[in-house]
Formats: C-alpha cells, structure tokens, sequence
C-alpha cells in the first residue's frame, strides 16, 4: 500500500466518495478501496458530517425473498447484468452506475429506494458466490433473485403473484431515504 | 383552409433529441448507452460528431430537402424561414453566408 500511485489514490478517493455520498456502510468502503481506515473515516465524516453507524452488515440472502425487496432487487441485478458484460468497466463502477439508474427509476415511479447501496454492494456479492440466482418468471418472463439451487421451472414473481399484504407494511427502508437525501444534495454540488 | 406541416417543429426536436443523446454520452457513456438503447457503433459515431457537424449535417439533409419542398409549394422566401428557426449559434457563419447567395 506504501507504494501506491498518487493517481491511484486520487482514483480511489473520488469512488469513496461517490459511494459515501449514496449512503455506503464503511464495510464496503474498505473493500472496495485501498485507502487506510483512517482515511475512509475521515471522507466519511467530511461527506455526511457524521461518524459512521456501527456493526456488521446484513449477511442474510432471506431479506431478498421477502416480497418488495425482491422486486427492488430483481430491478437493481437487470440493471446490473447490463453493465456487468461491458468491457472495460470493474465490479465496482457497474454497481455504482446500476444503483444511479435504479435510484432514477425508484424516483420517476415516485417511490421510496428500498435497495441501499449496501444492500446492492451485498446483493452482487451473494451472486458471486452463488448463493442467489434468478429465475424466469413462468407469467410475465422477467427474472427475479431466488435462493441458489431452489426448482424454479413453474416460478411465479412476486410482481404476477401478489401476496395480500403486500407493501401494507410499516416498515420502510431507513438507510436509503437518508442515501436519496445526501444523493440530491450532492446533485446539487 | 390553413394546415401545418409541423415539419419546423419536427426538425428542431430531432435536433434537441440529437444533441441530448450527445451529451447524455460524453457525461456518461455506458449509462447513456442503456438509457437510448444503441450500441457500440451508434455511441460511437454520436461521440464522434463534434458540436459544429451536427447542426451541419442536419442543415445539409433537412434544409436541403426543404427548400426543394418548399420551393414548389410556396415559392421562394420559404427557405428562409426555415433556416432562421434554427438557433444562430448552431449555424456556421460562413455557411450561412454563403447559402445565402445561393439561387434557388
């Protein structure tokens, strides 16, 4: 790390900014960055004006199941798949830009971001390690994640098969209200 | 009983969609390429078009076409109508100087 170029960490500095500015935990500014801890803490107070919330991730493939994150998510991977077979653009820049279109279509659907970028970070990963799939939906054809190895050839999403609560729920996604918020006001910027 | 072509309205429209697709591209070119749906080869000659070639090449298609339209359903002065709708920062000078002395 001492012997890192100077345009590297320029490079380096500017993404974490970007993903502290669209609500990013510190777990994946660490990951994604070779920038020391310090300094991650240091863009991270300066961007959002706060220490950074504690504790581990969320590690469980199950949010992904539950029925709005699993619309949002599905959403967030078809952008993701796109950007993910372009030449020439790393892991990180193909989250990043899936999660810039799927806030702009959470917004024109005048919609509350359910996905944080967290969330999207983790949800790629758990592709990686081929903990997730997606499957075809047998009705409307579009593909939604499910749980790796689960039968899939008579699915029906979630979207065509609506559970009777769906979105009656009190719950609303805490982290990516706040991440819409810092995003516009980094638009502004 | 009077009829518009809208064909003035048309031309500017494509133009903007143009020169939207443009910078949509330079800001951003994979997420451009997704949101207009082309690829590789149409990003690329978009790209590749500087700011003074597009309003030339559409000038040269539109306007060209035009005049011969308009020629022979209005007569002459038409044309000229035509060109002064495109906003004059578009157009080379030299280009419209000299079309001007054009017969037509």
């Amino acid at each position: 790390m001492k012997n890192k170029s100077v345009i590297a960490e320029a490079d380096d500095v500017r993404r974490a900014v970007e993903m502290v500015s669209l609500g990013a935990r510190m777990q994946m500014l660490e990951a994604e960055t070779s920038l020391s801890r310090e300094r991650l803490l240091k863009i991270y107070k300066e961007v959002r004006g706060m220490s950074p919330p504690k504790g581990m991730l969320p590690f469980s493939t199950d949010w992904f199941m539950a029925w709005q994150p699993n619309v949002h998510g599905s959403l967030f991977m078809a952008f993701h798949d796109y950007f993910r077979q372009r030449p020439g653009l790393n892991g990180l820049d193909a989250v990043i830009k899936a999660y810039h279109l799927y806030l702009d279509h959470v917004d024109a659907a005048a919609l509350e971001p359910v996905l944080s970028i967290t969330r999207a970070w983790t949800l790629v990963r758990f592709f990686d390690a081929d903990m997730l799939q997606r499957a075809s939906c047998g009705s409307c054809g579009g593909r939604f994640v499910t749980h790796a190895y689960d039968p899939v050839h008579d699915y029906t999403c979630g979207l065509c098969n609506m559970p009777s609560r769906a979105g009656k729920g009190k719950k609303r996604g805490k982290v990516s209200v706040n991440a819409r918020a810092v995003r516009s006001r980094a638009l502004i910027d | 009983l009077k009829r518009s072509d809208y064909q003035d309205e048309i031309r500017e429209l494509n133009l903007a969609h143009l020169m939207l697709a443009q910078k949509m591209l330079r800001e951003d070119r994979e997420t451009a390429m997704f949101r207009l749906g082309i690829g590789d080869a149409v990003a690329d000659l978009l790209i590749g078009w500087s700011a003074w070639r597009v309003p030339r090449w559409f000038c040269r298609r539109f306007a060209s076409m035009m005049r011969c339209l308009r020629a022979c359903s209005r007569g002459r002065g038409a044309t000229w109508r035509v060109r002064a709708s495109m906003p004059p920062s578009l157009l080379p000078a030299n280009r419209r100087t000299s079309r001007r002395k054009e017969p037509e």
